[in-house]
């Protein structure tokens, strides 16, 4: 592995510029990596495998980095935002001031990545994240492709991750073609529902036509409207980016009031793989989701060659990870040292905060998480990451997996069967 | 139909809201403490009812008879250690108490929990319903709900209207000094009525938990605030006015929904604040006392 690092680190560096000047402390071999995650707070189930993700990153980097013929040690100072954007910001700027880090990783949703490219931009300080919506941290943070982000480089899929596949699963089942909707009253709803660049032009083009009953609060506790509007106009297809609590309630109350489409296609709700099995009485058995990331996804790990299944069985079996689940966070969270690590060496010198930004630029590698491409994104600074559709099914010992059904963005993932309709 | 199936779901709805709102009341009602920290509660119910099934393997209404006497105990001593100490500095600070709780409770869940949502699995009820008549369909646990919730408040009324302990609490609603001279601890009244807040309010955690299938760490922060807009319409200290205040909010709810699905919390929380600016005594003008 050392020797695949190196390798990838000598072709990169001829893309870095040369002769940049050092800017850190003289004779200072110690790299310091800042990482703002949310530990707590209403999004901490991002980051709760990241116990066992920070001791798998600190045992790589244990005898330092060779960058240069120079070997840095490697410091991570893990920081947690509490889901709170004013806090993460308030991190991101000690982290950059106080404790001088060279380099700031962030992620999992717009409210901890925001606020740290923020400040990291306002600081010129190279800052890489992840797990959020593209569109949202982008545009969300007030960047566009005139003014793009100086200092900053996001992965990760966005909108047309969710409408670029979807459709692709709906045409494995028989249907009117009428889609119904749920977009709340929030950052993704909104992004979703834009006319021009939302979701609809992606169903509009794959033959289907939105029922959207407009944008519903979070927390919203009574869904009748919605399932009569839905009823009345016929749809068979249910899509959307509900949190987990509202879809419950909208799945729940959908039975009791007899509405019963052929296909559903939930993002976000099902990210959390608890939550399907928590759905009364197995009612999300045959419901299906956007995923990115799985035991049989033909990735695997730039540090050591760890494929997914070998991460979620080593996973399950390290005390950190005894009680938890796997879910597709934590090694979307360890791609980022991963991509930070291979940005480092090219950089030539990771004291020099430009060079080290330039260096991500040059970034095409294969992760733990898949291939994080810099080189070809929608924008400066972006790039996206493939995703696929996977169906939850209870086996006949009554356990609860999911298997993917729909792969045309990721073509070595193998299908494992077609869709099933609901009921 | 449409409308008459709303109004329905509305007044189910309120039920739950009732439910939540209840313990709520109560504890404003006579020890004139605002419970910031009654979502939290709530879902520390939840997460009792969920250790009594995986530890236990009780069902989740056996578990119940765990859950309710448990925190009840918890909601005494922290009535007696906690709150009563802090009212000594002075009338803001058991508020300050609630509030660092609301904080340190759901983080404390998600460090012994984790964020995963647990399980209250009530097999197939939740998705039980009655049809009336064509349109217009019951789920039996939305109408479990209400009826459990008008019965507590019954039974609560009965209480406090033919017990000893419930004639103390009322009249530590109204004059404390004038109890304390008669001779009765009060803050063993207070604790008491604090046990009750906290048992019905873990009751309420445990039947939002079986709604939604399961429990996670944060769901309290919304649900109070559907309780403090109950208890508020309703009237501050009134039990019948708490079931009132519930059923109004859950038919704005839906009522709105039927216009618009970005309508309902709106016009909730513009009920409620129409309710502050016109009568701000609540719908029902009285006090546990009455």
């Amino acid at each position: 592995m050392v020797a695949a690092l190196s390798a990838t680190a000598f072709v990169l560096t001829g893309c870095a510029p040369a002769g940049s000047a050092s800017s850190g402390a003289e004779g200072d071999s110690v790299i310091k990596i800042g990482y703002i995650s949310p530990v707590t707070g209403a999004y901490a189930g991002f980051s709760d495998g990241d116990a066992y993700m920070l001791g798998v990153v600190r045992e790589q980097f244990a005898d330092g980095i060779d960058i240069d013929g120079t070997n840095y040690s490697v410091e991570i100072l893990d920081r947690d935002s509490g889901s709170d954007p004013a806090k993460a910001g308030e991190l991101a700027q000690q982290l950059i001031t106080t404790d001088k880090v060279d380099l700031l990783l962030a992620t999992s949703t717009p409210e901890t990545v925001n606020p740290v490219i923020a400040q990291c931009e306002a600081n010129a300080t190279p800052c890489l994240t992840t797990l959020a919506p593209w569109q949202a941290v982008v545009f969300g943070g007030g960047f566009s492709a005139d003014k793009p982000m100086a200092w900053s480089h996001h992965y990760f899929f966005g909108i047309e991750g969710f409408a670029g596949v979807e459709p692709s699963a709906w045409d494995q089942v028989e249907t009117n073609k009428k889609v119904g909707v749920l977009w709340p009253n929030d950052a993704d709803g909104g992004a979703f529902r834009d006319p021009a660049t939302g979701y609809t032009p992606f169903a509009e083009e794959a033959g289907y036509t939105i029922v959207d009953p407009g944008a519903y609060e979070n927390g919203n506790q009574d869904f009748t409207a919605i399932i009569s509007k839905f009823k009345a106009e016929g749809v068979e297809v249910i899509t959307g980016v509900p949190t987990p609590p509202d879809f419950v309630t909208f799945w729940t109350q959908a039975a009791q009031q007899g509405f019963k489409p052929k296909v559903a296609t939930i993002g976000k709700a099902l990210f959390f793989p608890a939550t399907v099995p928590s759905i009364p009485n197995d009612l999300g058995d045959g419901l299906a989701f956007t995923t990115w990331w799985g035991p049989t996804f033909p990735y695997e790990s730039s540090f050591d060659g760890t494929t997914p299944e070998q991460w979620i069985s080593n996973f399950e079996a390290s005390p950190d990870g005894a009680d938890l689940t796997w879910n597709q966070a934590t090694p979307e969270n360890e791609s980022l040292f991963e991509v930070a690590s291979a940005a480092l060496q090219a950089s030539g010198n990771p004291q020099d905060k430009a060079a080290v930004n330039k260096a991500f630029d040059t970034i095409n590698m294969m992760t733990l998480a898949g291939t994080v491409d810099f080189t070809t994104g929608p924008l400066q600074g972006v790039a996206t990451i493939p995703t696929a559709v996977g169906q939850w099914q209870k086996t006949s010992a009554g356990e609860w997996e999911w298997v993917v059904i729909e792969n045309s963005k990721i073509p070595n993932l193998p299908v494992e069967r077609s869709i099933e309709p609901l009921n | 139909m449409i409308f008459l199936n709303a109004l329905i779901q509305g007044i189910l709805l309120g039920g739950l809201f009732a439910m939540a709102a209840l313990g709520l009341s109560i504890a404003f009602g006579v020890l004139r403490v605002v419970n910031l920290a009654h979502g939290e509660i709530m879902t520390l119910g939840a997460y009792l009812a969920y250790l009594s099934l995986s530890a236990l393997g009780l069902n989740v209404w056996m578990s119940l008879l765990i859950v309710v006497p448990a925190m009840g105990v918890v909601g005494y001593w922290v009535q007696r250690l906690m709150l009563q100490r802090a009212l000594r500095l002075s009338e803001l600070s058991p508020l300050l108490v609630t509030f660092g709780l609301a904080i340190m409770i759901p983080n404390a869940l998600v460090e012994v929990f984790s964020n995963n949502k647990k399980p209250l699995p009530t097999g197939d009820l939740a998705v039980q319903s009655i049809t009336i008549v064509d349109g217009i369909t019951v789920g039996v646990l939305p109408l479990l709900t209400l009826v459990v919730a008008v019965v507590l408040i019954a039974g609560m009324q009965l209480f406090l209207a033919r017990t000893k302990m419930g004639r103390y609490m009322r009249a530590a609603a109204d004059d404390s000094d004038t109890l304390r001279l008669m001779g009765i601890d009060y803050r063993k009244v207070y604790a008491f009525a604090m046990a009750i807040a906290f048992g019905i309010a873990a009751l309420a955690g445990v039947f939002f938990g079986i709604r939604q299938g399961g429990v996670t760490p944060f769901d309290g922060q919304l649900t109070v605030l559907f309780a403090f807009e109950a208890v508020i319409i309703g009237g501050l200290g009134s039990l019948w006015g708490t079931l009132a205040g519930g059923i109004v909010l859950g038919v704005a709810h839906s009522l709105a929904g039927q216009i618009s699905p970005d309508l309902p919390l709106l016009v909730g929380n513009l009920v409620f604040l129409a309710i502050l600016v016109f009568r701000p005594t609540g719908i029902v003008r009285s006090k546990v006392a009455a």
